[in-house]
């Protein structure tokens, strides 16, 4: 149970179906692989919003939105997410488990055809996109990329990622820019949509009671017509890339509390043997009330509320985050800095590293209970191209040695630090 | 222990309620690796009273929240990180939770989860250090428009009820925050009467009940009732704007309802207040609709209904660039749906309702807290598959007419200087 079956349906299409009868839901995505670049990187968050305004069949929301509703409560979304220098981009749909419909009545094979609707057979006007739906969402996108700034833990974490990665595809984010979203037309994105459709690597997937079989048919049968161009090869991502001084960038805002943020490079990713052991240092350092950043800032010197390291595995990036106030901002780098030394020396203790892998394995082991969860993992395993269960990378990591944590840690380069400070410090 | 079940959601609950007065759910999920438990107190940031008179500043129970953890041997939540669990805890204006998932040594989580929530221990060093981190809380939240703009939209809806207040307290009010308070704070509500143990997972409901009753104090005492000032149904402010940096502006809305009677009676009002506000604007009603392809509304919106003892509301929250538009043109639909919401709509609507409540289940913390909501206030959360087909197009137009009325309304607006202008 929850092992998932993958078959290539079609050049370059791979389904990922896992067939269990834990869940209320079928969950369903799609998604096309495409590398990640400054010139299409808007292009490619535009394109999902657009499909989602409605199809041939129900060409716009209000017959969208009745549709889903006569399916019990379904509901599809577009999906913009970034592995590495990947672009993933596609459509995620949720509806009721045929199990569970209160009148018998099968909503698998329609959720199925909805899905292929949408990729293949949107609304149109003279054989293209309908511009009414470019231009809206393409304000809709602006609007998104502008509304960052409302929210000073994702503003932060997008500035260092621009300062620290602006020559790598990686800088591009995971919309693209406010400047390139600007220029688009429905021509441009009529073209691109054409091209991704025939020439992108393209990941299904399906979770729910139906069998491998019968998913794989209904998808077949879904994508009937999808224009194929050869066999598309999964785009590469630079993690080899060592900073060669450290940068400091510091804005202003008017925020009564300092962001601080801090990206470093690991030099390893997914694909590492070294990555199970990047998993726990990760956790060892900032993730939970265990990790050496929140037991030494916050429970040892109140210098913030929360204090917590990210990992980016398909680029091996670790982000570390905290908010502070202005006076205190310098002391709390320091004490980040001081932590990821002494995991570097191999000084903390054999209780620490026993949580931090417990830790680790934890979240791994949740990933069967969550639909969700596991549609990331093994679009992670597609990516990284090493098949792997949950269950055997949670051993991986139950494995993993102080040597190899600090054999791993000894990787770890500062390269950016980002502040996002308050125009004159103001309390509460 | 009782065992019930719900053929038409695929699910069954045991319960128990102990001698002790604590109510015991477990829902059986076998197959889960993850064992989701948690422990809800019938108290959070609206409630002050103290039980030997007097009130406890703004900001206690949030602040014990943090400080129960702490126990004479070490610090529960990092043990039990330590041992591999994924724990937190939040605090509500009506509810404070302790909980936590793991995917093994579940016995051993559980005890220590019962065991802290019944052991209060504080200092007055480890409260002053405390203090400091809640302020820097408060800090990160006021940073945040979202939170911003909904303090105003309680203040601009309420004139007693204590939920104007933030859970969290204000600087001056965290700052006199002793531990003896919250010892006073503890004994007045910590006590198995006033609590519910939820877990879901794989595990023996039995064992769950036994370890429950081994660890939390014997004695029983009956939860006192609250007790809040009657509140008119008139708004207190129509309008308040909020000058922050921002974006886009973005507004919550507010419409003053009724106080929900406890019980069945009660859950089906909360059903009935979110497939009305879907009606009149959710995802698929022509209103949204149309306020999206005007660019009024953006896919950034949300709707809701909300009750806490001695106060319920209905809600809606978005980005828009004339949030006194969208609130004009929310109340006009709903006048217009009063009179002529048709059959097959509501049905379709409450198809879509329904579905979603269903796979709601699939989320474990979700449905524990739920089934603790739901306990406090006299119900059980499960009974919405029976409670859902009870609803009809009549009950419906009733509520939309004596809901959607101008003078129940309040509108919290965050814009940056100049973004937008308000009806006067």
């Amino acid at each position: 149970m929850n092992t998932p079956i993958r078959t290539e349906l079609m050049p370059g299409v791979w389904l990922t179906a896992v067939q269990t009868r834990k869940f209320k839901t079928s969950c369903w995505s799609l998604q096309m692989l495409a590398p990640l670049r400054r010139e299409t990187a808007a292009l490619n968050a535009l394109l999902p919003r657009v499909l989602c305004q409605g199809t041939a069949h129900c060409p716009d929301q209000e017959l969208l939105g009745a549709a889903l509703d006569r399916l019990y409560g379904g509901a599809v979304g577009p999906i913009v997410s970034r592995r590495g220098e990947i672009h993933c981009i596609g459509l995620q749909g949720a509806f009721l488990d045929d199990a569970l419909t209160p009148d018998g009545a099968p909503i698998f094979p329609q959720a199925a055809e909805l899905m292929g609707d949408l990729l293949l057979r949107p609304a149109t006007r003279n054989g293209r996109l309908r511009a009414e739906y470019v231009d809206g969402e393409r304000k809709n996108l602006l609007g998104e990329m502008r509304s960052v700034q409302n929210n000073r833990r994702q503003y932060a974490a997008l500035r260092l990622e621009q300062e620290m990665c602006r020559e790598e595809p990686f800088g591009a984010g995971r919309l693209g820019s406010p400047e390139a979203a600007a220029k688009i037309k429905v021509k441009h994105l009529d073209r691109h949509y054409r091209d991704l459709l025939a020439e992108s690597r393209m990941e299904l997937y399906y979770c729910g009671s139906a069998s491998p079989e019968e998913v794989r048919q209904a998808w077949t049968e879904a994508l009937m017509g999808l224009p194929r161009r050869g066999r598309p090869a999964l785009p590469e991502t630079l993690v080899n890339v060592v900073p060669e001084t450290v940068r400091e960038v510091t804005e202003t805002a008017p925020v009564r509390q300092t962001r601080l943020a801090l990206g470093f490079r690991t030099g390893c990713g997914i694909d590492s043997r070294r990555y199970p052991a990047l998993r726990v240092t990760n956790a060892l350092l900032g993730v939970g009330h265990n990790s050496r950043l929140f037991t030494r800032l916050r429970e040892e010197r109140s210098l913030c509320y929360a204090v917590s390291s990210s990992l980016e595995v398909h680029k091996g990036l670790i982000v570390v985050q905290c908010g502070v106030s202005g006076e205190q901002a310098d002391a709390a780098r320091d004490e980040i800095l001081r932590q990821v030394e002494a995991l570097k020396a191999g000084a903390f203790t054999a209780a620490e590293l026993d949580a931090a892998r417990r830790g680790a394995a934890h979240r791994l082991r949740t990933v069967p209970d969550s639909q969700a969860a596991m549609g990331h993992f093994w679009l992670d395993q597609a990516i990284a191209e090493t098949p792997c269960t949950p269950e055997e990378l949670a051993r991986l990591v139950s494995e993993v040695t102080a040597e190899q944590v600090t054999e791993c840690a000894g990787q770890i380069a500062l390269d950016t630090v980002y502040r996002l400070t308050g125009e004159a410090e103001q309390e509460g | 222990m009782e065992l019930k079940t719900f053929p038409r959601l695929g699910e069954s609950c045991y319960f128990e309620q102990l001698e002790n007065g604590m109510a015991v759910f477990v829902v059986p999920r076998p197959g889960y690796r993850k064992t989701f438990a948690c422990v809800a107190v019938n108290c959070g940031g609206m409630d002050s009273r103290l039980d030997g008179g007097g009130s406890a500043p703004a900001g206690t129970a949030h602040f014990l929240e943090h400080k129960m953890f702490d126990m004479k041997d070490g610090n529960a939540h990092q043990a039990m990180t330590a041992a591999g669990a994924s724990v937190n805890a939040f605090t509500s204006s009506d509810m404070t939770v302790y909980h936590f998932s793991c995917t093994d040594r579940f016995p051993e989580h559980l005890r220590t989860l019962l065991r802290f929530v019944s052991t209060p221990f504080f200092t007055p060093e480890s409260v002053k250090k405390e203090t400091g981190i809640i302020l820097q809380e408060l800090a990160m939240v006021s940073d945040r428009p979202g939170w911003q703009r909904h303090q105003k939209l309680l203040q601009g809806l309420y004139i007693h009820h204590p939920i104007r207040t933030p859970a969290i307290g204000d600087r001056s009010s965290i700052q006199k925050i002793t531990a003896d308070v919250l010892y006073d704070y503890y004994s007045t509500y910590y006590y198995p009467g006033n609590m519910a143990l939820c877990v879901a997972g794989d595990v023996d409901p039995h064992q769950v009940v036994s370890t429950a009753r081994m660890i939390l104090p014997r004695e029983r005492r009956e939860p006192v009732a609250r007790t809040t000032e009657k509140e008119l149904l008139t708004a207190v402010q129509r309008e308040t704007i909020t000058e922050v940096e921002v974006s886009t502006p973005e507004f919550a809305l507010g419409l003053k309802l009724e106080p929900f009677p406890d019980g069945n009676a009660g859950f089906r009002c909360s059903l009935l207040g979110e497939l009305a506000a879907e009606l009149v604007c959710g995802r698929s009603s022509p209103l949204y609709n149309r306020l999206y392809r005007e660019g009024l509304l953006t896919r950034r919106f949300s709707l809701g209904c909300s009750s806490v003892p001695g106060a319920a509301c209905l809600s809606f929250g978005g980005e828009s660039p004339d949030p006194v538009r969208v609130r004009d043109a929310i109340l006009e639909e709903a006048g217009q749906l009063a009179l002529g919401l048709g059959h097959e709509r509501f049905q379709q609507t409450l198809r879509a309702e329904y579905g979603a409540s269903v796979q709601g289940l699939d989320q474990l913390d979700d449905l524990c807290l739920g089934l603790a909501e739901s306990w406090f206030s006299g119900c059980h959360y499960l009974d919405f598959g029976e409670l859902y087909p009870s609803l009809t197009v009549g009950d419906v137009r009733d509520f939309l007419g004596r809901a959607f009325r101008p003078e129940r309304s309040s509108l919290s607006v965050t814009a940056a200087p100049g973004q937008i202008k308000t009806s006067d």
